[in-house]
């Protein structure tokens, strides 16, 4: 008897669908699928003190807040999207001294599996900075590959669980409003702007310290300004808001800002300039037989508000520039100085010590914190009035 | 011995090695060259690459002595029978092993990212069977599909690394080689840093498919001057990007790359999978020339003519072995047995290969 013989077509055309059987079945779903409504995503994680006086130093109260997506979405209603018990997200929160036993504590909270992946926010309250440390409390998110680089992070002058609670006053979700306020898109001038990534970076490098921005809670609100400097991975101190604002300018970071100046011919009246295109170059010269950092910061101004009835005039130039330029070096003085203070190299000095004299490194970068303190920083500023004028007159 | 004919031409060759090369080495290879180079190890990478572009012409020339016949066919006749099947062994281990590494990464990219809880007999089962699938076609459809789907991947790679340009700071990049930061005890990572640069044995396999033989120096030398460029290239990004103390502590410094890219005004906000997506075609491509060559060698050796046969046989030991490299560091381990097997064939057996085959021409003169 003849035994039927497969053709090859069918032979390949059964191979074809078994493949497409194990694609169906696989790419169009998940190994272990977990449905959307099975978890529990994470948006902002707050670190403060515990409630309790008595409480151990190395715990800290752990919150995270999570969106209820059935609350989520309504434009109208009170102050949109919902207030007091309607709010679109609910927090849980509990004591811990590892970040994820916390997780696991809360989970037995919560019947979803909680996410980090979609986390934008980590808060930190200052205490915590201050004695457990940034750097200890981030292990956990470091290591997690869902977390994403670009999380934003701060430190929070108050209850950072506070923030978490707030109903932002533009309707969308609070951490994404929280988020914006992080981002440039805020348009602040006196906001560090960082996120998980750069602070990882910052964290990890010789010679430089990472800076954090700063949140405080207002009355009815959040409120963004200043910045926390980080030393050794804790909190060391707060910048003001100007002196963030000199930092942004020290490290390039593209901000645009309004200065209010006396005016030269008008010693009692006062002009405000808006100032961008700050352009900083860092540069090692030996002056007086010393090694020095120097900062040369370039800008640009413009003269938008005048308090008297007087407009640009082309003799204001020189003067102008020079009064502009001078206020500008002023708060960047102050800056480099409340670092030195600070013992904490912001600005990366030691890092470009390495880069371009590393004999002189090798000799400083054990005891970098005092050196830094010391070490001479010049900064020469040097404003351009671009002159876009529309009006001339008063 | 040819069942596809003389079909590939230079330019085929050229993306069948780079095919070959480029594949999860590159993931991992900044962080390796950090922890040996410090800030300049993008240097060392160039410096290792060019190396390779020297050796890369000796396979060429030693190719093209021998038009008709693999290395495996050649090698005995120039090397003596015992020696030279010591070599043909150790030749079709460095093919092999290259299957089982790569395997592992691609179950590790995969948990990571696309598929958390896929287990081992799903995610590298399947990935073996179609490596199988792949590796008993024709070289030359072998070829058509490396040539697509590594130009994708090549294409994305490169898209991300220069997407992250927004966070490079060139000052990450210097000192250039300082004492302080170069640590050449490390023998082990300074090995593993090679693990990506052995690709030359595509060549002196695939030479008998070659349209025109007498490009085979030519394609090959390009193939490895553009595995040099785009590994340096790599190397160097991350460098500036994350700085080489955070490049060191990082296992995946490709996603973490990709990771880094914050493209609001674009769609795809995220990089991080569709560079994954697309990497694993470069992690297939590499197994898949792998397995090919492995299946083509062995059937020369054992004079089998079917290769398809020992590809699938193969299939239960390369399982087998890709699931016994638990995780990171037993791999990493792995691949620097790998990387020293390819030195050693790359620097003493072409070489010397060469050499005697020059003797060989000049005593039939």
């Amino acid at each position: 008897m003849n035994r039927p013989v497969k053709s090859t077509s069918f032979r390949k055309k059964g191979f074809f669908f078994s493949m497409l059987l194990v694609i169906v079945l696989t790419a169009s779903g998940c190994w272990q699928g977990l449905e959307l409504n099975a978890r529990a995503f994470v948006t902002a994680v707050a670190f403060d003190r515990p409630a309790t006086e008595e409480a151990d130093p190395s715990e800290f109260l752990l919150s995270v807040q999570i969106p209820v997506p059935a609350k989520m979405g309504g434009e109208g209603g009170d102050g949109g999207g919902g207030g007091g018990g309607d709010q679109p997200f609910v927090v849980f929160g509990t004591t811990a001294k590892l970040v994820q036993i916390g997780i696991r504590q809360l989970q037995r909270q919560i019947d979803r599996e909680l996410f980090f992946g979609h986390t934008q926010l980590i808060l930190i309250n200052v205490e915590v900075a201050k004695t457990i440390g940034v750097d200890r409390l981030l292990d956990y998110f470091k290591r997690d590959f869902r977390v994403q680089r670009m999380t934003k992070i701060a430190i929070i002058d108050g209850v950072a669980r506070e923030i978490l609670n707030l109903q932002p006053p533009i309707s969308q979700t609070p951490s994404a409003y929280i988020e914006n306020l992080l981002s440039a898109q805020s348009g602040s001038a006196i906001n560090y702007i960082s996120d998980f990534g750069r602070f990882l970076v910052e964290q990890s490098e010789e010679g430089t310290e990472p800076v954090l921005p700063r949140l405080s809670m207002g009355k009815e609100t959040v409120q963004t300004g200043g910045a926390a400097v980080i030393h050794k991975g804790k909190f060391a101190g707060w910048l003001s808001n100007l002196e963030t604002r000199g930092l942004n300018i020290l490290l390039n970071q593209n901000i645009t800002s309004n200065y209010e100046v006396a005016c030269p011919l008008h010693p009692r009246e006062t002009i405000v300039v808006g100032a961008e295109n700050f352009r900083a170059h860092h540069r090692l010269r030996e002056i007086d037989g010393q090694t020095t950092y120097l900062i040369k910061v370039r800008g640009k101004f413009e003269t938008v508000e005048f308090s008297e009835k007087h407009g640009p005039l082309a003799v204001l130039q020189d003067d102008l520039e020079k009064v502009v330029s001078a206020t500008v070096q002023a708060e960047l003085e102050q800056t480099i100085r409340r670092a030195q203070e600070l013992g904490a190299d912001i600005l990366g000095v030691g890092r470009h010590l390495q880069a371009f004299k590393p004999d002189l490194w090798r000799r400083m970068k054990s005891n970098w914190g005092r050196e830094f303190s010391a070490f001479p920083i010049k900064v020469e500023v040097k404003m351009e009035w671009a002159m876009t004028v529309r009006r001339l007159g008063g | 011995m040819k069942t596809g004919g003389r079909s590939l031409s230079a330019r085929q060759v050229t993306l069948m090695i780079l095919g070959y090369g480029i594949g999860g080495g590159i993931l991992t290879l900044p962080s390796l060259a950090a922890g040996i180079f410090g800030a300049s190890g993008w240097l060392a990478v160039l410096v290792i690459g060019l190396l390779y572009v020297g050796v890369a012409w000796i396979a060429g020339r030693l190719a093209e002595k021998f038009p008709e016949e693999t290395i495996i066919e050649y090698s005995p006749r120039l090397l003596g029978k015992v020696i030279g099947l010591l070599f043909n062994l150790a030749f079709i281990a460095l093919l092999y092993l290259v299957i089982p590494v790569n395997i592992r990464i691609l179950q590790e990219l995969v948990n990571i990212s696309l598929l958390p809880g896929a287990p081992t007999w799903f995610v590298s089962g399947t990935y073996l069977l179609a490596l199988a699938y792949g590796a008993s076609r024709e070289v030359d459809q072998i070829a058509q599909v490396n040539e697509l789907l590594i130009e994708i991947a090549i294409f994305v790679g490169l898209f991300v690394v220069v997407a992250s340009f927004q966070h490079f700071d060139p000052i990450h990049l210097l000192p250039v080689f300082s004492k302080d930061q170069i640590n050449l005890d490390q023998m082990e990572q300074l090995l593993g840093l090679t693990f990506a640069f052995g690709s030359l044995p595509v060549v002196n396999m695939v030479v008998p498919y070659i349209r025109n033989p007498r490009q085979t120096t030519k394609a090959t030398m390009k193939a490895s001057f553009f595995i040099a460029l785009i590994y340096t290239f790599f190397t160097a990004v991350s460098l500036g990007v994350f700085g080489y103390k955070e490049a060191i502590d990082l296992s995946w410094i490709g996603l973490e790359l990709a990771k880094s890219v914050n493209s609001r005004a674009v769609i795809l906000q995220r990089l991080d999978l569709v560079l994954i997506v697309s990497w694993i075609s470069a992690l297939y491509t590499t197994g898949l020339i792998s397995s090919f060559l492995v299946g083509l060698a062995l059937g020369q050796l054992v004079r089998v003519r079917k290769k398809a046969y020992i590809i699938w046989a193969l299939v239960p030991v390369t399982y087998y072995l890709s699931a016994s490299l638990k995780n990171y560091f037993i791999w990493t381990r792995w691949s620097i047995y790998v990387a020293l097997l390819s030195l050693v064939i790359a620097f003493f057996f072409y070489p010397l290969l060469y050499f005697l085959s020059l003797r060989k021409e000049k005593r039939h003169e």
